[in-house]
């Protein structure tokens, strides 16, 4: 008789538990921490910052909120139901700003606006006008609800188009033939089937807020993120910021919470999602048309285009003093460090998910909710979460082995490619869970049926079918860990720097023109993904 | 004498935050070389129970035994990937990346080089398969890459080949031919199988035991000819077949109906006490007759033409509109049967004498 196995529980599922543990260590770890007490300036922040903290975090959560939405949504609307010169490149290019980290866009804009910058400039030499400063100074909380809102809107815009394509055509013929006009159908069936979308996207817009340094740091606005690091960099305080971690993070819960709660059992793709693209409408009158177009336009020269013209000026006028080979070197680490810590959570994303894929008990589902939990806690809380059990650990080596080891694990690389795991696992995550999907189980069963273990069966069947979102996932994850700011600060060892790190390091040192060579890379390498997506989404149209 | 290939006992399976059982208490077994055919609606429990022999779900208690060896046990069940079971699945799951020749050499284990060669054209020719094996799926028609899927499940000789609906994804003209093909590859194999279908059809041309799930249940499991002629129960029965069911009373010598009298059969098992029966009658087991015999009669409600025959509704409840000769029995409701006939001439409110030629007797309550 052969040996029989239990089925529930095998190798594959101990290990997918394990790895969820990890996950979710960090989180647990700061949560605990709101038990414990608070370091010795938490007297003075909880009395005269704490305040400024909350205010300026909710205010910077209504405004970009309310903007990302107002922008977002008018473009996914005009992009996928009317016909206009150019809607076929707006649809892709409105995603461009994505690749612009908003710190560095703060940075261009402040360039912009500046006295030395070409607006200014071309006022002076036109009509000769003199401002004094600069024209607006954005360097304030309205800004700041500027430039994240300018940066932020395409996570709506793009859930909020995919939803409106998705919308059953024959549901907006129905409307028509019953009279609607098209303001009605919109705000009547098309947003609110929209809803769970739109809440999504702007929840997402939400956690990228609070997650933001830069651009807080840059135009002095204290929100938490700034207070965890002024408490752990200027005060010394790690305690103290541990505990303003705690509260951030019980914030962005009950912000998941608020976000799931209003969906309720909806599902993001409300519509039956018609047979047909929803219809196109070619507005009657030029000057309508014309006008959408100008309005697309606008849009994109202000998220991206102006930004960018700026970072080229910028460049242009110091790459000869900054680009070197220790700028080369700058390149090379950083790029490593993001490929090598996405490969990573492309394999670990493969395994849970397979594991999910081998024994689907109930609740292997919430393995994914689990597992993507990174992305919603701000960087800065990843990293004192991930920090602390590291420097228990050490302290164990050096206690169980010898006193003189030092640190050897806290202030390497090493943590810092676990905290960007847990940060972007979900990244990787959802691309490849995508992938699973479109594959479908049976093959992995036949496989199975026909004797191959399910080790086999990864390698020969699952994995070479789900290849292009191992690419898509490796891609996006490299791309965000790119771009990462307030966690590379806070974990990066001594003396590396990473190409975002080396940005904001520069224009927090008054060296902003020089900062737009590393911040230039940066972005056109997060064009590349863009526009590589968009060929493989329209291929398959 | 031939060992049971398969034993299946008390099989059950509930899934989590279901009320109900998937499959409830399923127990059959099966000697080599049988084919058998699990046959029910959507939700009867056939897929499942046939995931179950294959490994891919499990039981919440029972015990499965293949090939005299226990693969399953309550909560110990071999994984599907040592299990000698093959499988053929509803929509073929080709490896797409994979040419015809890597598909179906996919299972052969502990085979060299030239060995896997042989065994993959012999079996690809065993399917009637003519396309070149270096062909990818997406290359073939539906059918042929429903033989390629059967040459897969069959390559490594296992001991036991499932089918998931087969037959579904063909188009009728196809269907009769692939049917025959497939059980007499099958035959020629000398292999033990079981199919599940929701097509009756498939189950009586290809099978050779019947078994009908209800609701995770196992109503019948029967040869053919028994399911059609001696249901279980009327669910069963009308699986197969339009069939009758009218309720008489008995009475000396026979039943009295609405349509007639209906003379007895001497094997009828119940006394003349019992008092209202069900006859239970298929719709070609009646003639038509004239006024003169001793006859039934009734009158034409609806009449649908199906091609080959016309289909009668003939209601009676000895109404004044019908015939004068009528010895009908009164009773509360109206009764209707079907009845089958080539002539194409019945209109709605013709009168309709018959008589029965086989029946059966049921209790009124007998489901």
């Amino acid at each position: 008789m052969a040996k029989k196995t239990t089925y529930w529980w095998n190798k594959w599922t101990g290990g997918a538990i394990v790895i969820l543990l990890l996950v979710l260590t960090p989180v647990f770890t700061i949560l605990v921490k709101l038990f414990d007490k608070p370091g010795e300036h938490w007297r003075h922040i909880a009395s005269n910052l704490l305040p400024s903290y909350f205010a300026n975090s909710f205010l910077l959560l209504l405004g970009v909120g309310f903007f990302t939405f107002l922008i977002g949504v008018s473009m996914a609307w005009l992009v996928s139901v009317y016909d206009f010169p150019g809607r076929k490149y707006f649809e892709w290019l409105l995603i461009l700003p994505l690749a612009f980290p908003s710190y560095m866009m703060a940075y261009s804009y402040v360039g912009i606006l500046e006295y030395t910058g070409p607006v200014q400039a071309f006022f002076r030499n036109n009509f000769d006008i003199h401002f004094k400063g600069a024209i607006v100074d954005i360097m304030n909380m309205p800004g700041a609800i500027f430039i994240l809102s300018i940066s932020l809107f395409p996570y709506v815009y793009v859930i909020c188009r995919a939803s409106f394509t998705r919308q059953s055509s024959a549901m907006q013929e129905a409307a028509f033939l019953l009279g609607s006009n098209r303001m009605r159908m919109f705000t009547k069936i098309a947003l609110p089937m929209a809803r769970p979308a739109v809440a999504g996207g702007i929840a997402l817009v939400g956690m990228e807020v609070l997650n933001d340094y830069g651009t807080v740091k840059y135009f002095g606005v204290d929100t938490f993120t700034s207070g965890i690091f002024r408490a752990w960099f200027s005060f010394g305080d790690i305690n103290t910021a541990i505990y303003l971690s705690a509260i951030l993070t019980v914030i962005v819960l009950a912000l998941i919470w608020l976000e799931n709660f209003q969906r309720g059992s909806r599902n993001w793709n409300a519509g039956s999602g018609g047979s047909r693209p929803a219809l196109r409408i070619r507005p009657k009158y030029k000057s309508t048309r014309r006008l959408y177009t100008a309005l697309c336009l606008t849009v994109l020269l202000i998220s991206f285009i102006f930004p960018l013209m700026q970072l080229f000026y910028w460049v242009s006028l110091t790459w000869q003093n900054v680009v070197d080979s220790e700028f080369g070197i700058l390149i090379f680490r950083s790029f490593s460090l993001a490929i090598g810590s996405a490969v990573a959570i492309a394999v670990i994303s493969i395994f849970l998910l397979y594991a999910i894929r081998l024994s689907p008990l109930k609740w292997t589902k919430h393995i994914a909710r689990t597992a993507s939990l990174g992305y919603a806690i701000p960087g800065a809380v990843i990293a004192v979460g991930v920090m602390i059990p590291m420097m228990g650990l050490d302290r164990t080596i050096n206690w169980a082995v010898s006193d003189n080891m030092g640190m050897i694990l806290s202030g390497t690389l090493f943590i810092l490619v676990v905290a960007y795991i847990v940060r972007f696992m979900a990244v990787g995550y959802n691309a490849i869970d995508a992938g699973f999907q479109k594959t479908g189980a049976t093959v992995n069963e036949v496989a199975r049926s026909l004797g191959a273990s399910p080790l086999r069966t990864l390698w020969k069947i699952d994995l070479p079918l789900i290849k292009n979102s191992i690419a898509g996932a490796v891609l996006l994850a490299f791309v965000d860990i790119l771009k990462e700011l307030p966690l590379t600060l806070i974990l990066r060892p001594f003396n590396f720097h990473t190409l975002a790190t080396k940005a904001f390091d520069m224009a927090t040192n008054e060296m902003i023109a020089e900062s737009a060579n590393a911040s230039l890379v940066v972005v056109l390498t997060g064009v590349i993904p863009i526009i590589v997506l968009n060929n493989m989404i329209s291929r398959k149209k | 004498m031939t060992m049971a290939i398969i034993e299946l006992n008390n099989i059950s399976k509930q899934y989590r935050n279901a009320d109900t059982y998937a499959v409830d208490g399923v127990s059959f077994s099966l000697e080599k070389g049988e084919i058998l055919a699990l046959v029910g609606e959507s939700g009867s429990g056939k897929t499942t129970l046939l995931r179950l022999i294959a490994g891919l779900e499990h039981p919440n208690s029972g015990t499965i035994e293949l090939g005299g060896e226990i693969i399953v046990s309550g909560r110990k069940s071999l994984p599907t990937n040592k299990r000698k079971t093959g499988m053929v699945f509803q929509d073929y799951a080709l490896f797409p990346h994979l040419t015809i020749f890597e598909n179906v050499a996919f299972g052969l284990k502990g085979l060299n080089k030239r060995e896997t060669e042989k065994r993959v054209h012999e079996t690809i020719k065993l399917t009637g398969l003519k396309e070149d094996v270096k062909k990818y799926p997406h290359q073939l028609s539906g059918g042929q890459q429903q033989r390629v899927a059967l040459a897969r499940a069959l390559a490594p000789r296992p001991e036991l080949l499932l089918m998931d609906e087969p037959f579904s994804n063909l188009d009728t003209i196809l269907r009769d031919q692939v049917r025959e093909e497939v059980r007499q590859i099958i035959k020629a194999m000398g292999i033990t199988a079981i199919l599940v279908t929701h097509d009756t059809k498939d189950a009586f041309s290809t099978a050779d035991k019947i078994a009908v799930m209800l609701k995770g249940k196992l109503l019948q499991l029967d040869t053919p000819d028994n399911l059609y002629n001696n249901p279980s129960s009327s669910y069963v029965a009308e699986l197969f077949g339009k069939s009758n069911n009218v309720v008489a009373t008995v009475a000396p010598g026979g039943f009295k109906t609405p349509f007639g009298f209906v003379s007895g059969r001497k094997d009828c098992p119940f006394s003349a006490n019992r008092g209202k029966v069900n006859l239970f009658f298929r719709a070609e087991e009646t003639d038509f007759c004239n006024a003169e015999e001793p006859h039934l009669c009734g009158m034409v409600e609806q009449c649908m033409y199906l091609g080959d025959h016309m289909q009668l509704k003939v209601c009676c409840n000895r109404c004044n509109k019908c015939a004068n000769d009528c010895k009908g029995e009164l009773m509360e409701e109206t009764q209707s049967i079907l009845l089958k006939t080539s002539v194409q001439t019945w209109k709605p409110g013709d009168i309709v004498r018959f008589k029965l030629k086989n029946f059966k007797v049921k209790e009124t309550d007998s489901e």
